[in-house]
């Protein structure tokens, strides 16, 4: 595995992170196993860096923690709350205006 | 209690306690990486790892550990007051926080040092008799004048520790310490206060208080020390905000601070153009102007004024004299405060002669009880004679711990007449005396300083004596003639008492003649 990704933290994550909250309820492990089955491993990042992100997004108020026990295991299970909604929409919002306009640079490239 | 389970969680517990974290804040961020690193390693096993290999895998997948630790602790930061707002934090409270625990020392240790004085004097005193041994027997209580001192330390060395911790536990490291340190520092650089009986003062001054700077310093150094061995060895989690912001963002606490900044400056330039101002002047005034009014009143003293009465009898009062003219006043501690340059025998001051044997003097509030020759009223002084007026020269000393109002009665001559009645006539400050040690100059003298206001009062002698000299050498020693009108001039007069009131004055008989 390589060294942790600094571009991980500029911005993307932010974006994966709350769509995948936004389906369900998931703790740390699953919100890493997510992201690299859906994204293919596009992403390379150590996967501890989700705990500082997760706090991150918790101290602003888009997502809440709760901790519970699961097969003998406690961990922390992360629900994302109204303003992550809100902030979820205005990130995908934003990405699909920057693909588009990266999208049509490509596209104009290739032509 | 996280597990240790992998290197990589244990790195990142260390750096982060090298950094300052705690164990409670660092337990959460700790236990949810060891689940991580146990969930890779259990599924490392499935795929049929070793034990060993999994182990390694699983550190591997999970990162760097000082990329994580430096991640944590900004998040960490960002999770505290103090490490959003650590120029307000360590740059700006540190002061207030001082006044706050000076206050809460200073109450220990005077509940503390009265429950240890009441013990050593145990055996049934009361708060009364405490007070009057400390009145009789000052020495005795040394310990007692150390305590500003001590509170002083105490309360420095707090303040940082407590910033201290502050900073760790915020993850700031030691600069953010540094800054508190030198912040306390100045302002214990400052720092004056001292206790004496009657008087506890608190304040910022000049000259300054080199060891109110070093203490901060000190402990500020102890604990940058102590945070460089805790971290030997170890990674530090170097974040933007664990050193100083060289990234600035225009945030409202940057802007807030910097106004306060502009202000204060502002305020402290203001002050100090001010201050200049007046210390150009004072100087002037010291120059040109005190030195002439002083000469000119103490020649006009010199030439005399014109007798007032022909008929006066001085009276003698060599008994009841208990000071000679050049005892010191009790009370200064280096000597010199005395009336030695009085000259003594029969001599004319404003008009009226007086037989200057010494000093009848009297108690104030703040002279200590334990000068016996010294009473709070002389009695009976004899006349043995009718008279219209009589003339005292006569002074008080002001004590600096007990304000004596003008129109204070700060003493009485009682007269006793032959048919068993008296009549007293009060010695108003303001009116009949004013404190020995005060201006002769009138130019921007103090108001109410100048000159008594009683019609029968006028200054009758200006000196210097060595202590007036070093202490406040624009000041003159000051003595008054007052004259009062016999309530009954037709009734024997037997004799006078001399009272004080027991004021904030200590009243002081030179002469007394009668006419």
């Amino acid at each position: 595995m390589s060294k942790t990704n600094p571009s991980f933290l500029n911005g993307v994550p932010e974006l994966l992170v709350l769509q995948l909250l936004a389906r369900r309820e998931m703790y740390g492990y699953e919100i890493v196993r997510a992201i690299q089955e859906e994204t293919k491993d596009a992403f390379a990042f150590g996967e501890g860096c989700i705990y500082p992100y997760l706090h991150h997004l918790q101290a602003e108020g888009w997502v809440s923690s709760r901790r519970q026990a699961v097969e003998g295991r406690s961990r922390n299970y992360y629900t994302l709350l109204p303003a992550g909604r809100q902030r979820l929409e205005d990130l995908t919002r934003e990405w699909r205006r920057v693909a588009a306009g990266i999208g049509l640079v490509l596209e104009g490239g290739h032509a | 209690m996280p597990s240790r389970s992998g290197t990589v969680v244990a790195a990142v517990e260390r750096c982060l306690r090298a950094a300052g974290g705690s164990g409670r804040s660092l337990a959460g961020p700790l236990r949810e990486l060891a689940d991580h690193h146990e969930d890779l390693r259990l599924a490392a096993l499935a795929q049929g790892c070793t034990e060993a290999e999994a182990e390694a895998l699983a550190d591997a997948r999970l990162g760097e550990p000082t990329d994580l630790a430096r991640q944590w602790a900004a998040v960490l930061r960002q999770a505290s007051w103090w490490g959003r707002h650590p120029w307000l934090g360590f740059g700006i409270l540190p002061p207030v926080a001082f006044l706050l625990v000076w206050c809460l020392v200073g109450a220990g240790v005077v509940a503390a040092g009265g429950l240890g004085l009441w013990l050593r004097h145990v055996g049934g005193f009361s708060a009364g008799d405490l007070a009057t041994a400390f009145l009789a027997e000052p020495e005795a209580f040394a310990e007692v004048y150390a305590v500003p001192a001590g509170v002083n330390t105490a309360a420095l060395a707090l303040v940082v520790l407590g910033f201290g911790r502050l900073a760790r536990r915020a993850l700031l490291g030691p600069r953010w310490l540094a800054l508190a340190g030198l912040v306390t520092a100045g302002q214990g650089f400052f720092l004056q206060n001292g206790l004496e009986p009657h008087r506890f003062n608190f304040g910022y001054g000049w000259p300054p208080n080199w060891a109110g700077a070093a203490i901060p310093l000190l402990v500020a150094g102890l604990l940058v020390a102590e945070w460089a061995v805790r971290r030997r060895g170890v990674r530090v989690v170097a974040g933007p905000l664990v050193g100083w912001p060289l990234t600035w963002r225009v945030t409202p606490t940057l802007v807030g601070f910097a106004l306060l900044a502009a202000l204060v400056l502002g305020l402290g330039l203001r002050l100090r153009e001010a201050a200049g101002r007046r210390a150009a002047r004072l100087g002037w005034l010291r120059r040109e102007v005190w030195p002439a009014e002083r000469a000119a009143a103490v020649e006009e003293l010199r030439r005399g004024h014109a007798p007032i009465t022909r008929l006066a009898t001085p009276v003698e009062l060599a008994p009841w004299v208990n000071a000679a003219l050049a005892d010191s006043v009790p009370g200064d501690p280096a000597g010199g405060n005395h009336l030695a340059s009085l000259p003594a025998g029969l001599h004319v001051f404003a008009g009226v002669p007086f037989l200057i044997d010494g000093r009848v003097q009297l108690l104030g509030r703040d002279l200590p009880p334990h000068f016996p020759a010294w009473p709070t009223r002389v009695r009976e002084i004899p006349i043995g004679r009718h008279c219209g007026n009589l003339h005292l020269l006569h002074g008080a000393a002001y004590s600096a711990a007990q304000p004596v109002p003008p129109g204070t009665v700060v003493g009485r001559l009682v007269i006793r007449y032959a048919d068993q009645s008296t009549a007293e006539l009060p010695m108003v400050a303001g009116a009949q005396v004013l404190n020995w040690w005060g201006p002769v100059f009138t130019t921007e003298a103090p108001a109410g300083e100048r000159r008594p206001s009683a019609p029968g009062t006028t200054l009758a002698w200006a000196g210097v004596n060595p202590a007036i000299r070093k202490a406040v050498p624009d000041y003159s020693l000051r003595l008054y003639r007052t004259t009062f009108a016999n309530p009954h001039p037709e009734a024997w007069i037997v004799s006078i008492d001399y009272a004080s009131a027991v004021t904030g004055a200590a009243p002081f008989l030179l002469g007394l003649t009668v006419e």
